[in-house]
């Protein structure tokens, strides 16, 4: 029971990107196509999965004090070896995402998760929060880079869609569409929501990295 | 010379770090609140992202490069950040009180500042040796303070202004930067850059 | 000093655990990676010389031109065999765009023809500057045997040396033109100075 709570926590009610807004850097950068945005989400995801799963299972041996070194050592690890895969086996997603995948390093979701969840439940709850997170995250994008891809190329996945309806605004794929429907998907929301989360909410709610609370994270290393 | 002029307009103004290049927006939407709190936030990034380039991409040339590990870069630059953070707050804290006192808050934040490692990548990635790493760490500062400094300006007027209930806090705060990046678009091709 | 050490050790640990990890992983991909390089390169070679059997690296490329690889924008040079008897040549190109280095391969045939042109890789904004990948833009430099240097020019003119830029990205086109512009110059120096044979 807590196992399905926890996954569709992280899809629905506690969605990394329009409800906790982590990791706006990637979801901003990335979402010019529907494409670009799922190969981020299943990269963000994995790495999630792989970082949650190591960390709770090492959460006794991590002392205190040097746990952030630790996880970022960890997280940066991980994104290393699916950087390696990527640019093996899917050269173009590689080349497409290019330095964001490296960046996925300072992606909030994963420090907060790994601070939030993963060193304080078990492996195997660890892992569900990894994938509910991941594919939250991913569907966010999704959502996202499909609006930026349909108002500003006329595409979906590269499919001609929308050729003889209307030209397509160049400017959605271009940064200052990203903020516009980021923005405004958030209002849409919000709107139809019970409860107005972002209201108040900037990145001093992440709990960690952009934060206040962020505060003597990183004792030594 | 005309090198260093195209690297800092290409870095402050065409190719923005927040607003044409999405690194750094989380403390660009965090703390843009206040001017004051933006122009701290911004001077303590240009310090910190000035040494780390420098740093970065010399440990890089010596140490990773030659010896086939360029792999190992997205792990090392984020520990010589960190620590480097860590360093530059201890020194700070012994040696400037007064600047800590301006900057110190806002240290620790850097660390995960996507636009720091970013930088970092992107010297590796563009192949400048260490001077112009070294510059283009210091001027992709100035311009992720540019745009914060310029967003809270926006942001200290939008505190005033009658918006829809479900739009208030973070939407809105996306669609004013959404038109601030529009104004940044208008450099797109100076100089031919 | 327990407070100390601990810590220390587990940082230590995890560190060289990740770092091994690393290594295998990169033990691992590497030849793949390498692999689908050149496979990436053949297959860009091919589709802009399609009738070649076979290509052949020019090695002494640098005496030929003159000019060390640093200091011009074509990096490689190919010989396109059929029934061992070279047909033309394909170059690989590296110039710098609006938004990051373009790499492009161009096919040239004995009479100056340009066989091909492909877009290997950009970082141009997309939808404006990576249109110089699409038609109708890239069309224009395939198929011309060009008496005169490559132009742009708005609408395109009747001559097939002017060249019509993907519009508002005047920046992105110039540079796949200059790009094209050179291989057909070095071209001609390959072919006088015995690329041929």
């Amino acid at each position: 029971m807590k196992a399905i709570k926890t996954l569709t926590n992280g899809i629905l009610k506690e969605n990394p990107v329009f409800r906790l807004v982590l990791g706006t850097c990637p979801t901003l950068a990335v979402t010019t196509s529907a494409k670009n945005g799922i190969g981020m989400g299943l990269a963000t995801t994995a790495v999630l999965m792989g970082s949650n799963l190591v960390i709770s299972l090492l959460r006794k041996v991590i002392p205190d004090k040097v746990r952030i070194p630790a996880y970022v050592t960890i997280i940066s690890g991980f994104v290393t070896i699916i950087q390696m895969l990527l640019k093996a086996y899917l050269p173009d997603l590689d080349k497409a995402l290019g330095i964001y995948i490296p960046l996925i390093v300072v992606n909030c979701i994963i420090l907060a998760r790994a601070e939030m969840f993963a060193n304080k439940n078990n492996a195997i709850l660890s892992i569900i929060d990894g994938i509910g997170m991941g594919i939250g995250f991913t569907v966010a994008l999704l959502t996202i880079g499909t609006v930026r891809e349909l108002l500003g190329a006329g595409t979906w996945f590269g499919i001609t869609i929308t050729k003889n309806l209307f030209d397509p605004a160049l400017i959605m794929i271009l940064p200052p569409g990203g903020f516009l429907v980021f923005g405004i998907i958030m209002g849409t929301i919000n709107k139809f929501s019970s409860m107005n989360l972002t209201k108040n909410k900037s990145c001093s709610s992440c709990p960690l990295p952009c934060g206040a609370a962020g505060k003597g994270e990183v004792d030594e290393v | 010379m005309n090198n260093i002029m195209l690297i800092a307009i290409s870095a402050i103004l065409v190719n923005n770090f927040v607003l044409s290049q999405f690194l750094g927006i989380c403390p660009f939407l965090g703390v843009s609140k206040k001017l004051d709190t933006a122009l701290g936030m911004g001077g303590a990034v240009i310090f910190v992202m000035t040494i780390s380039s420098c740093v970065t991409r010399a440990i890089y040339d010596l140490f990773l490069n030659p010896y086939g590990l360029g792999y190992l870069n997205t792990i090392t630059f984020i520990l010589i950040i960190a620590s480097l953070v860590q360093f530059v707050e201890v020194v700070l804290k012994k040696f400037i009180p007064s600047l800590y006192k301006a900057l110190g808050i806002y240290l620790p934040l850097i660390t995960t500042n996507c636009a720091v490692l970013g930088a970092a990548l992107i010297n590796i990635d563009k192949n400048y040796n260490v001077l112009n790493s070294t510059l283009y760490g210091f001027f992709s500062g100035v311009g992720f303070t540019l745009a914060l400094v310029l967003f809270a300006g926006v942001r200290e007027k939008l505190e005033y202004s009658d918006i829809p209930e479900s739009l208030k806090g973070l939407p809105i705060s996306l669609i004013a930067a959404s038109l601030v990046s529009m104004a940044f678009l208008g450099f797109k091709g100076l100089f031919g850059i | 000093m327990r407070d100390i050490i601990k810590p220390t050790i587990v940082l230590f640990l995890i560190c060289t655990i990740v770092t091994l990890a690393l290594a295998l992983t990169n033990y691992a991909t590497k030849d793949v990676i390498s692999e689908q390089t050149r496979i990436q390169e053949e297959s860009a070679r091919r589709e802009v010389f399609s009738e070649a059997e076979n290509f052949e690296e020019i090695e002494e490329l640098d005496s030929i031109i003159g000019i060390t690889s640093e200091n011009r924008l074509v990096k490689k040079a190919f010989k396109c065999l059929k029934a061992e008897e070279v047909i033309g040549r394909v170059y690989s190109i590296e110039n710098k765009g609006y938004g990051g280095t373009i790499s492009i391969a161009v096919g040239i045939d004995n009479s100056g023809k340009t066989t091909g042109v492909k877009i290997i890789s950009l970082s141009e904004t997309p939808g404006l500057g990576s249109k110089v990948q699409d038609e109708p833009f890239i069309s224009q430099l395939i198929g011309i045997s060009p008496k005169e240097v490559l132009t742009v020019v708005k609408g395109g003119g009747p001559k097939e040396e002017e060249i019509d830029a993907v519009s508002g990205a005047t920046i992105s086109s110039k540079a796949v033109i200059e790009a094209v512009q050179e291989a057909i110059d070095i071209d001609n120096k390959v072919k006088e100075k015995g690329g041929e044979s």
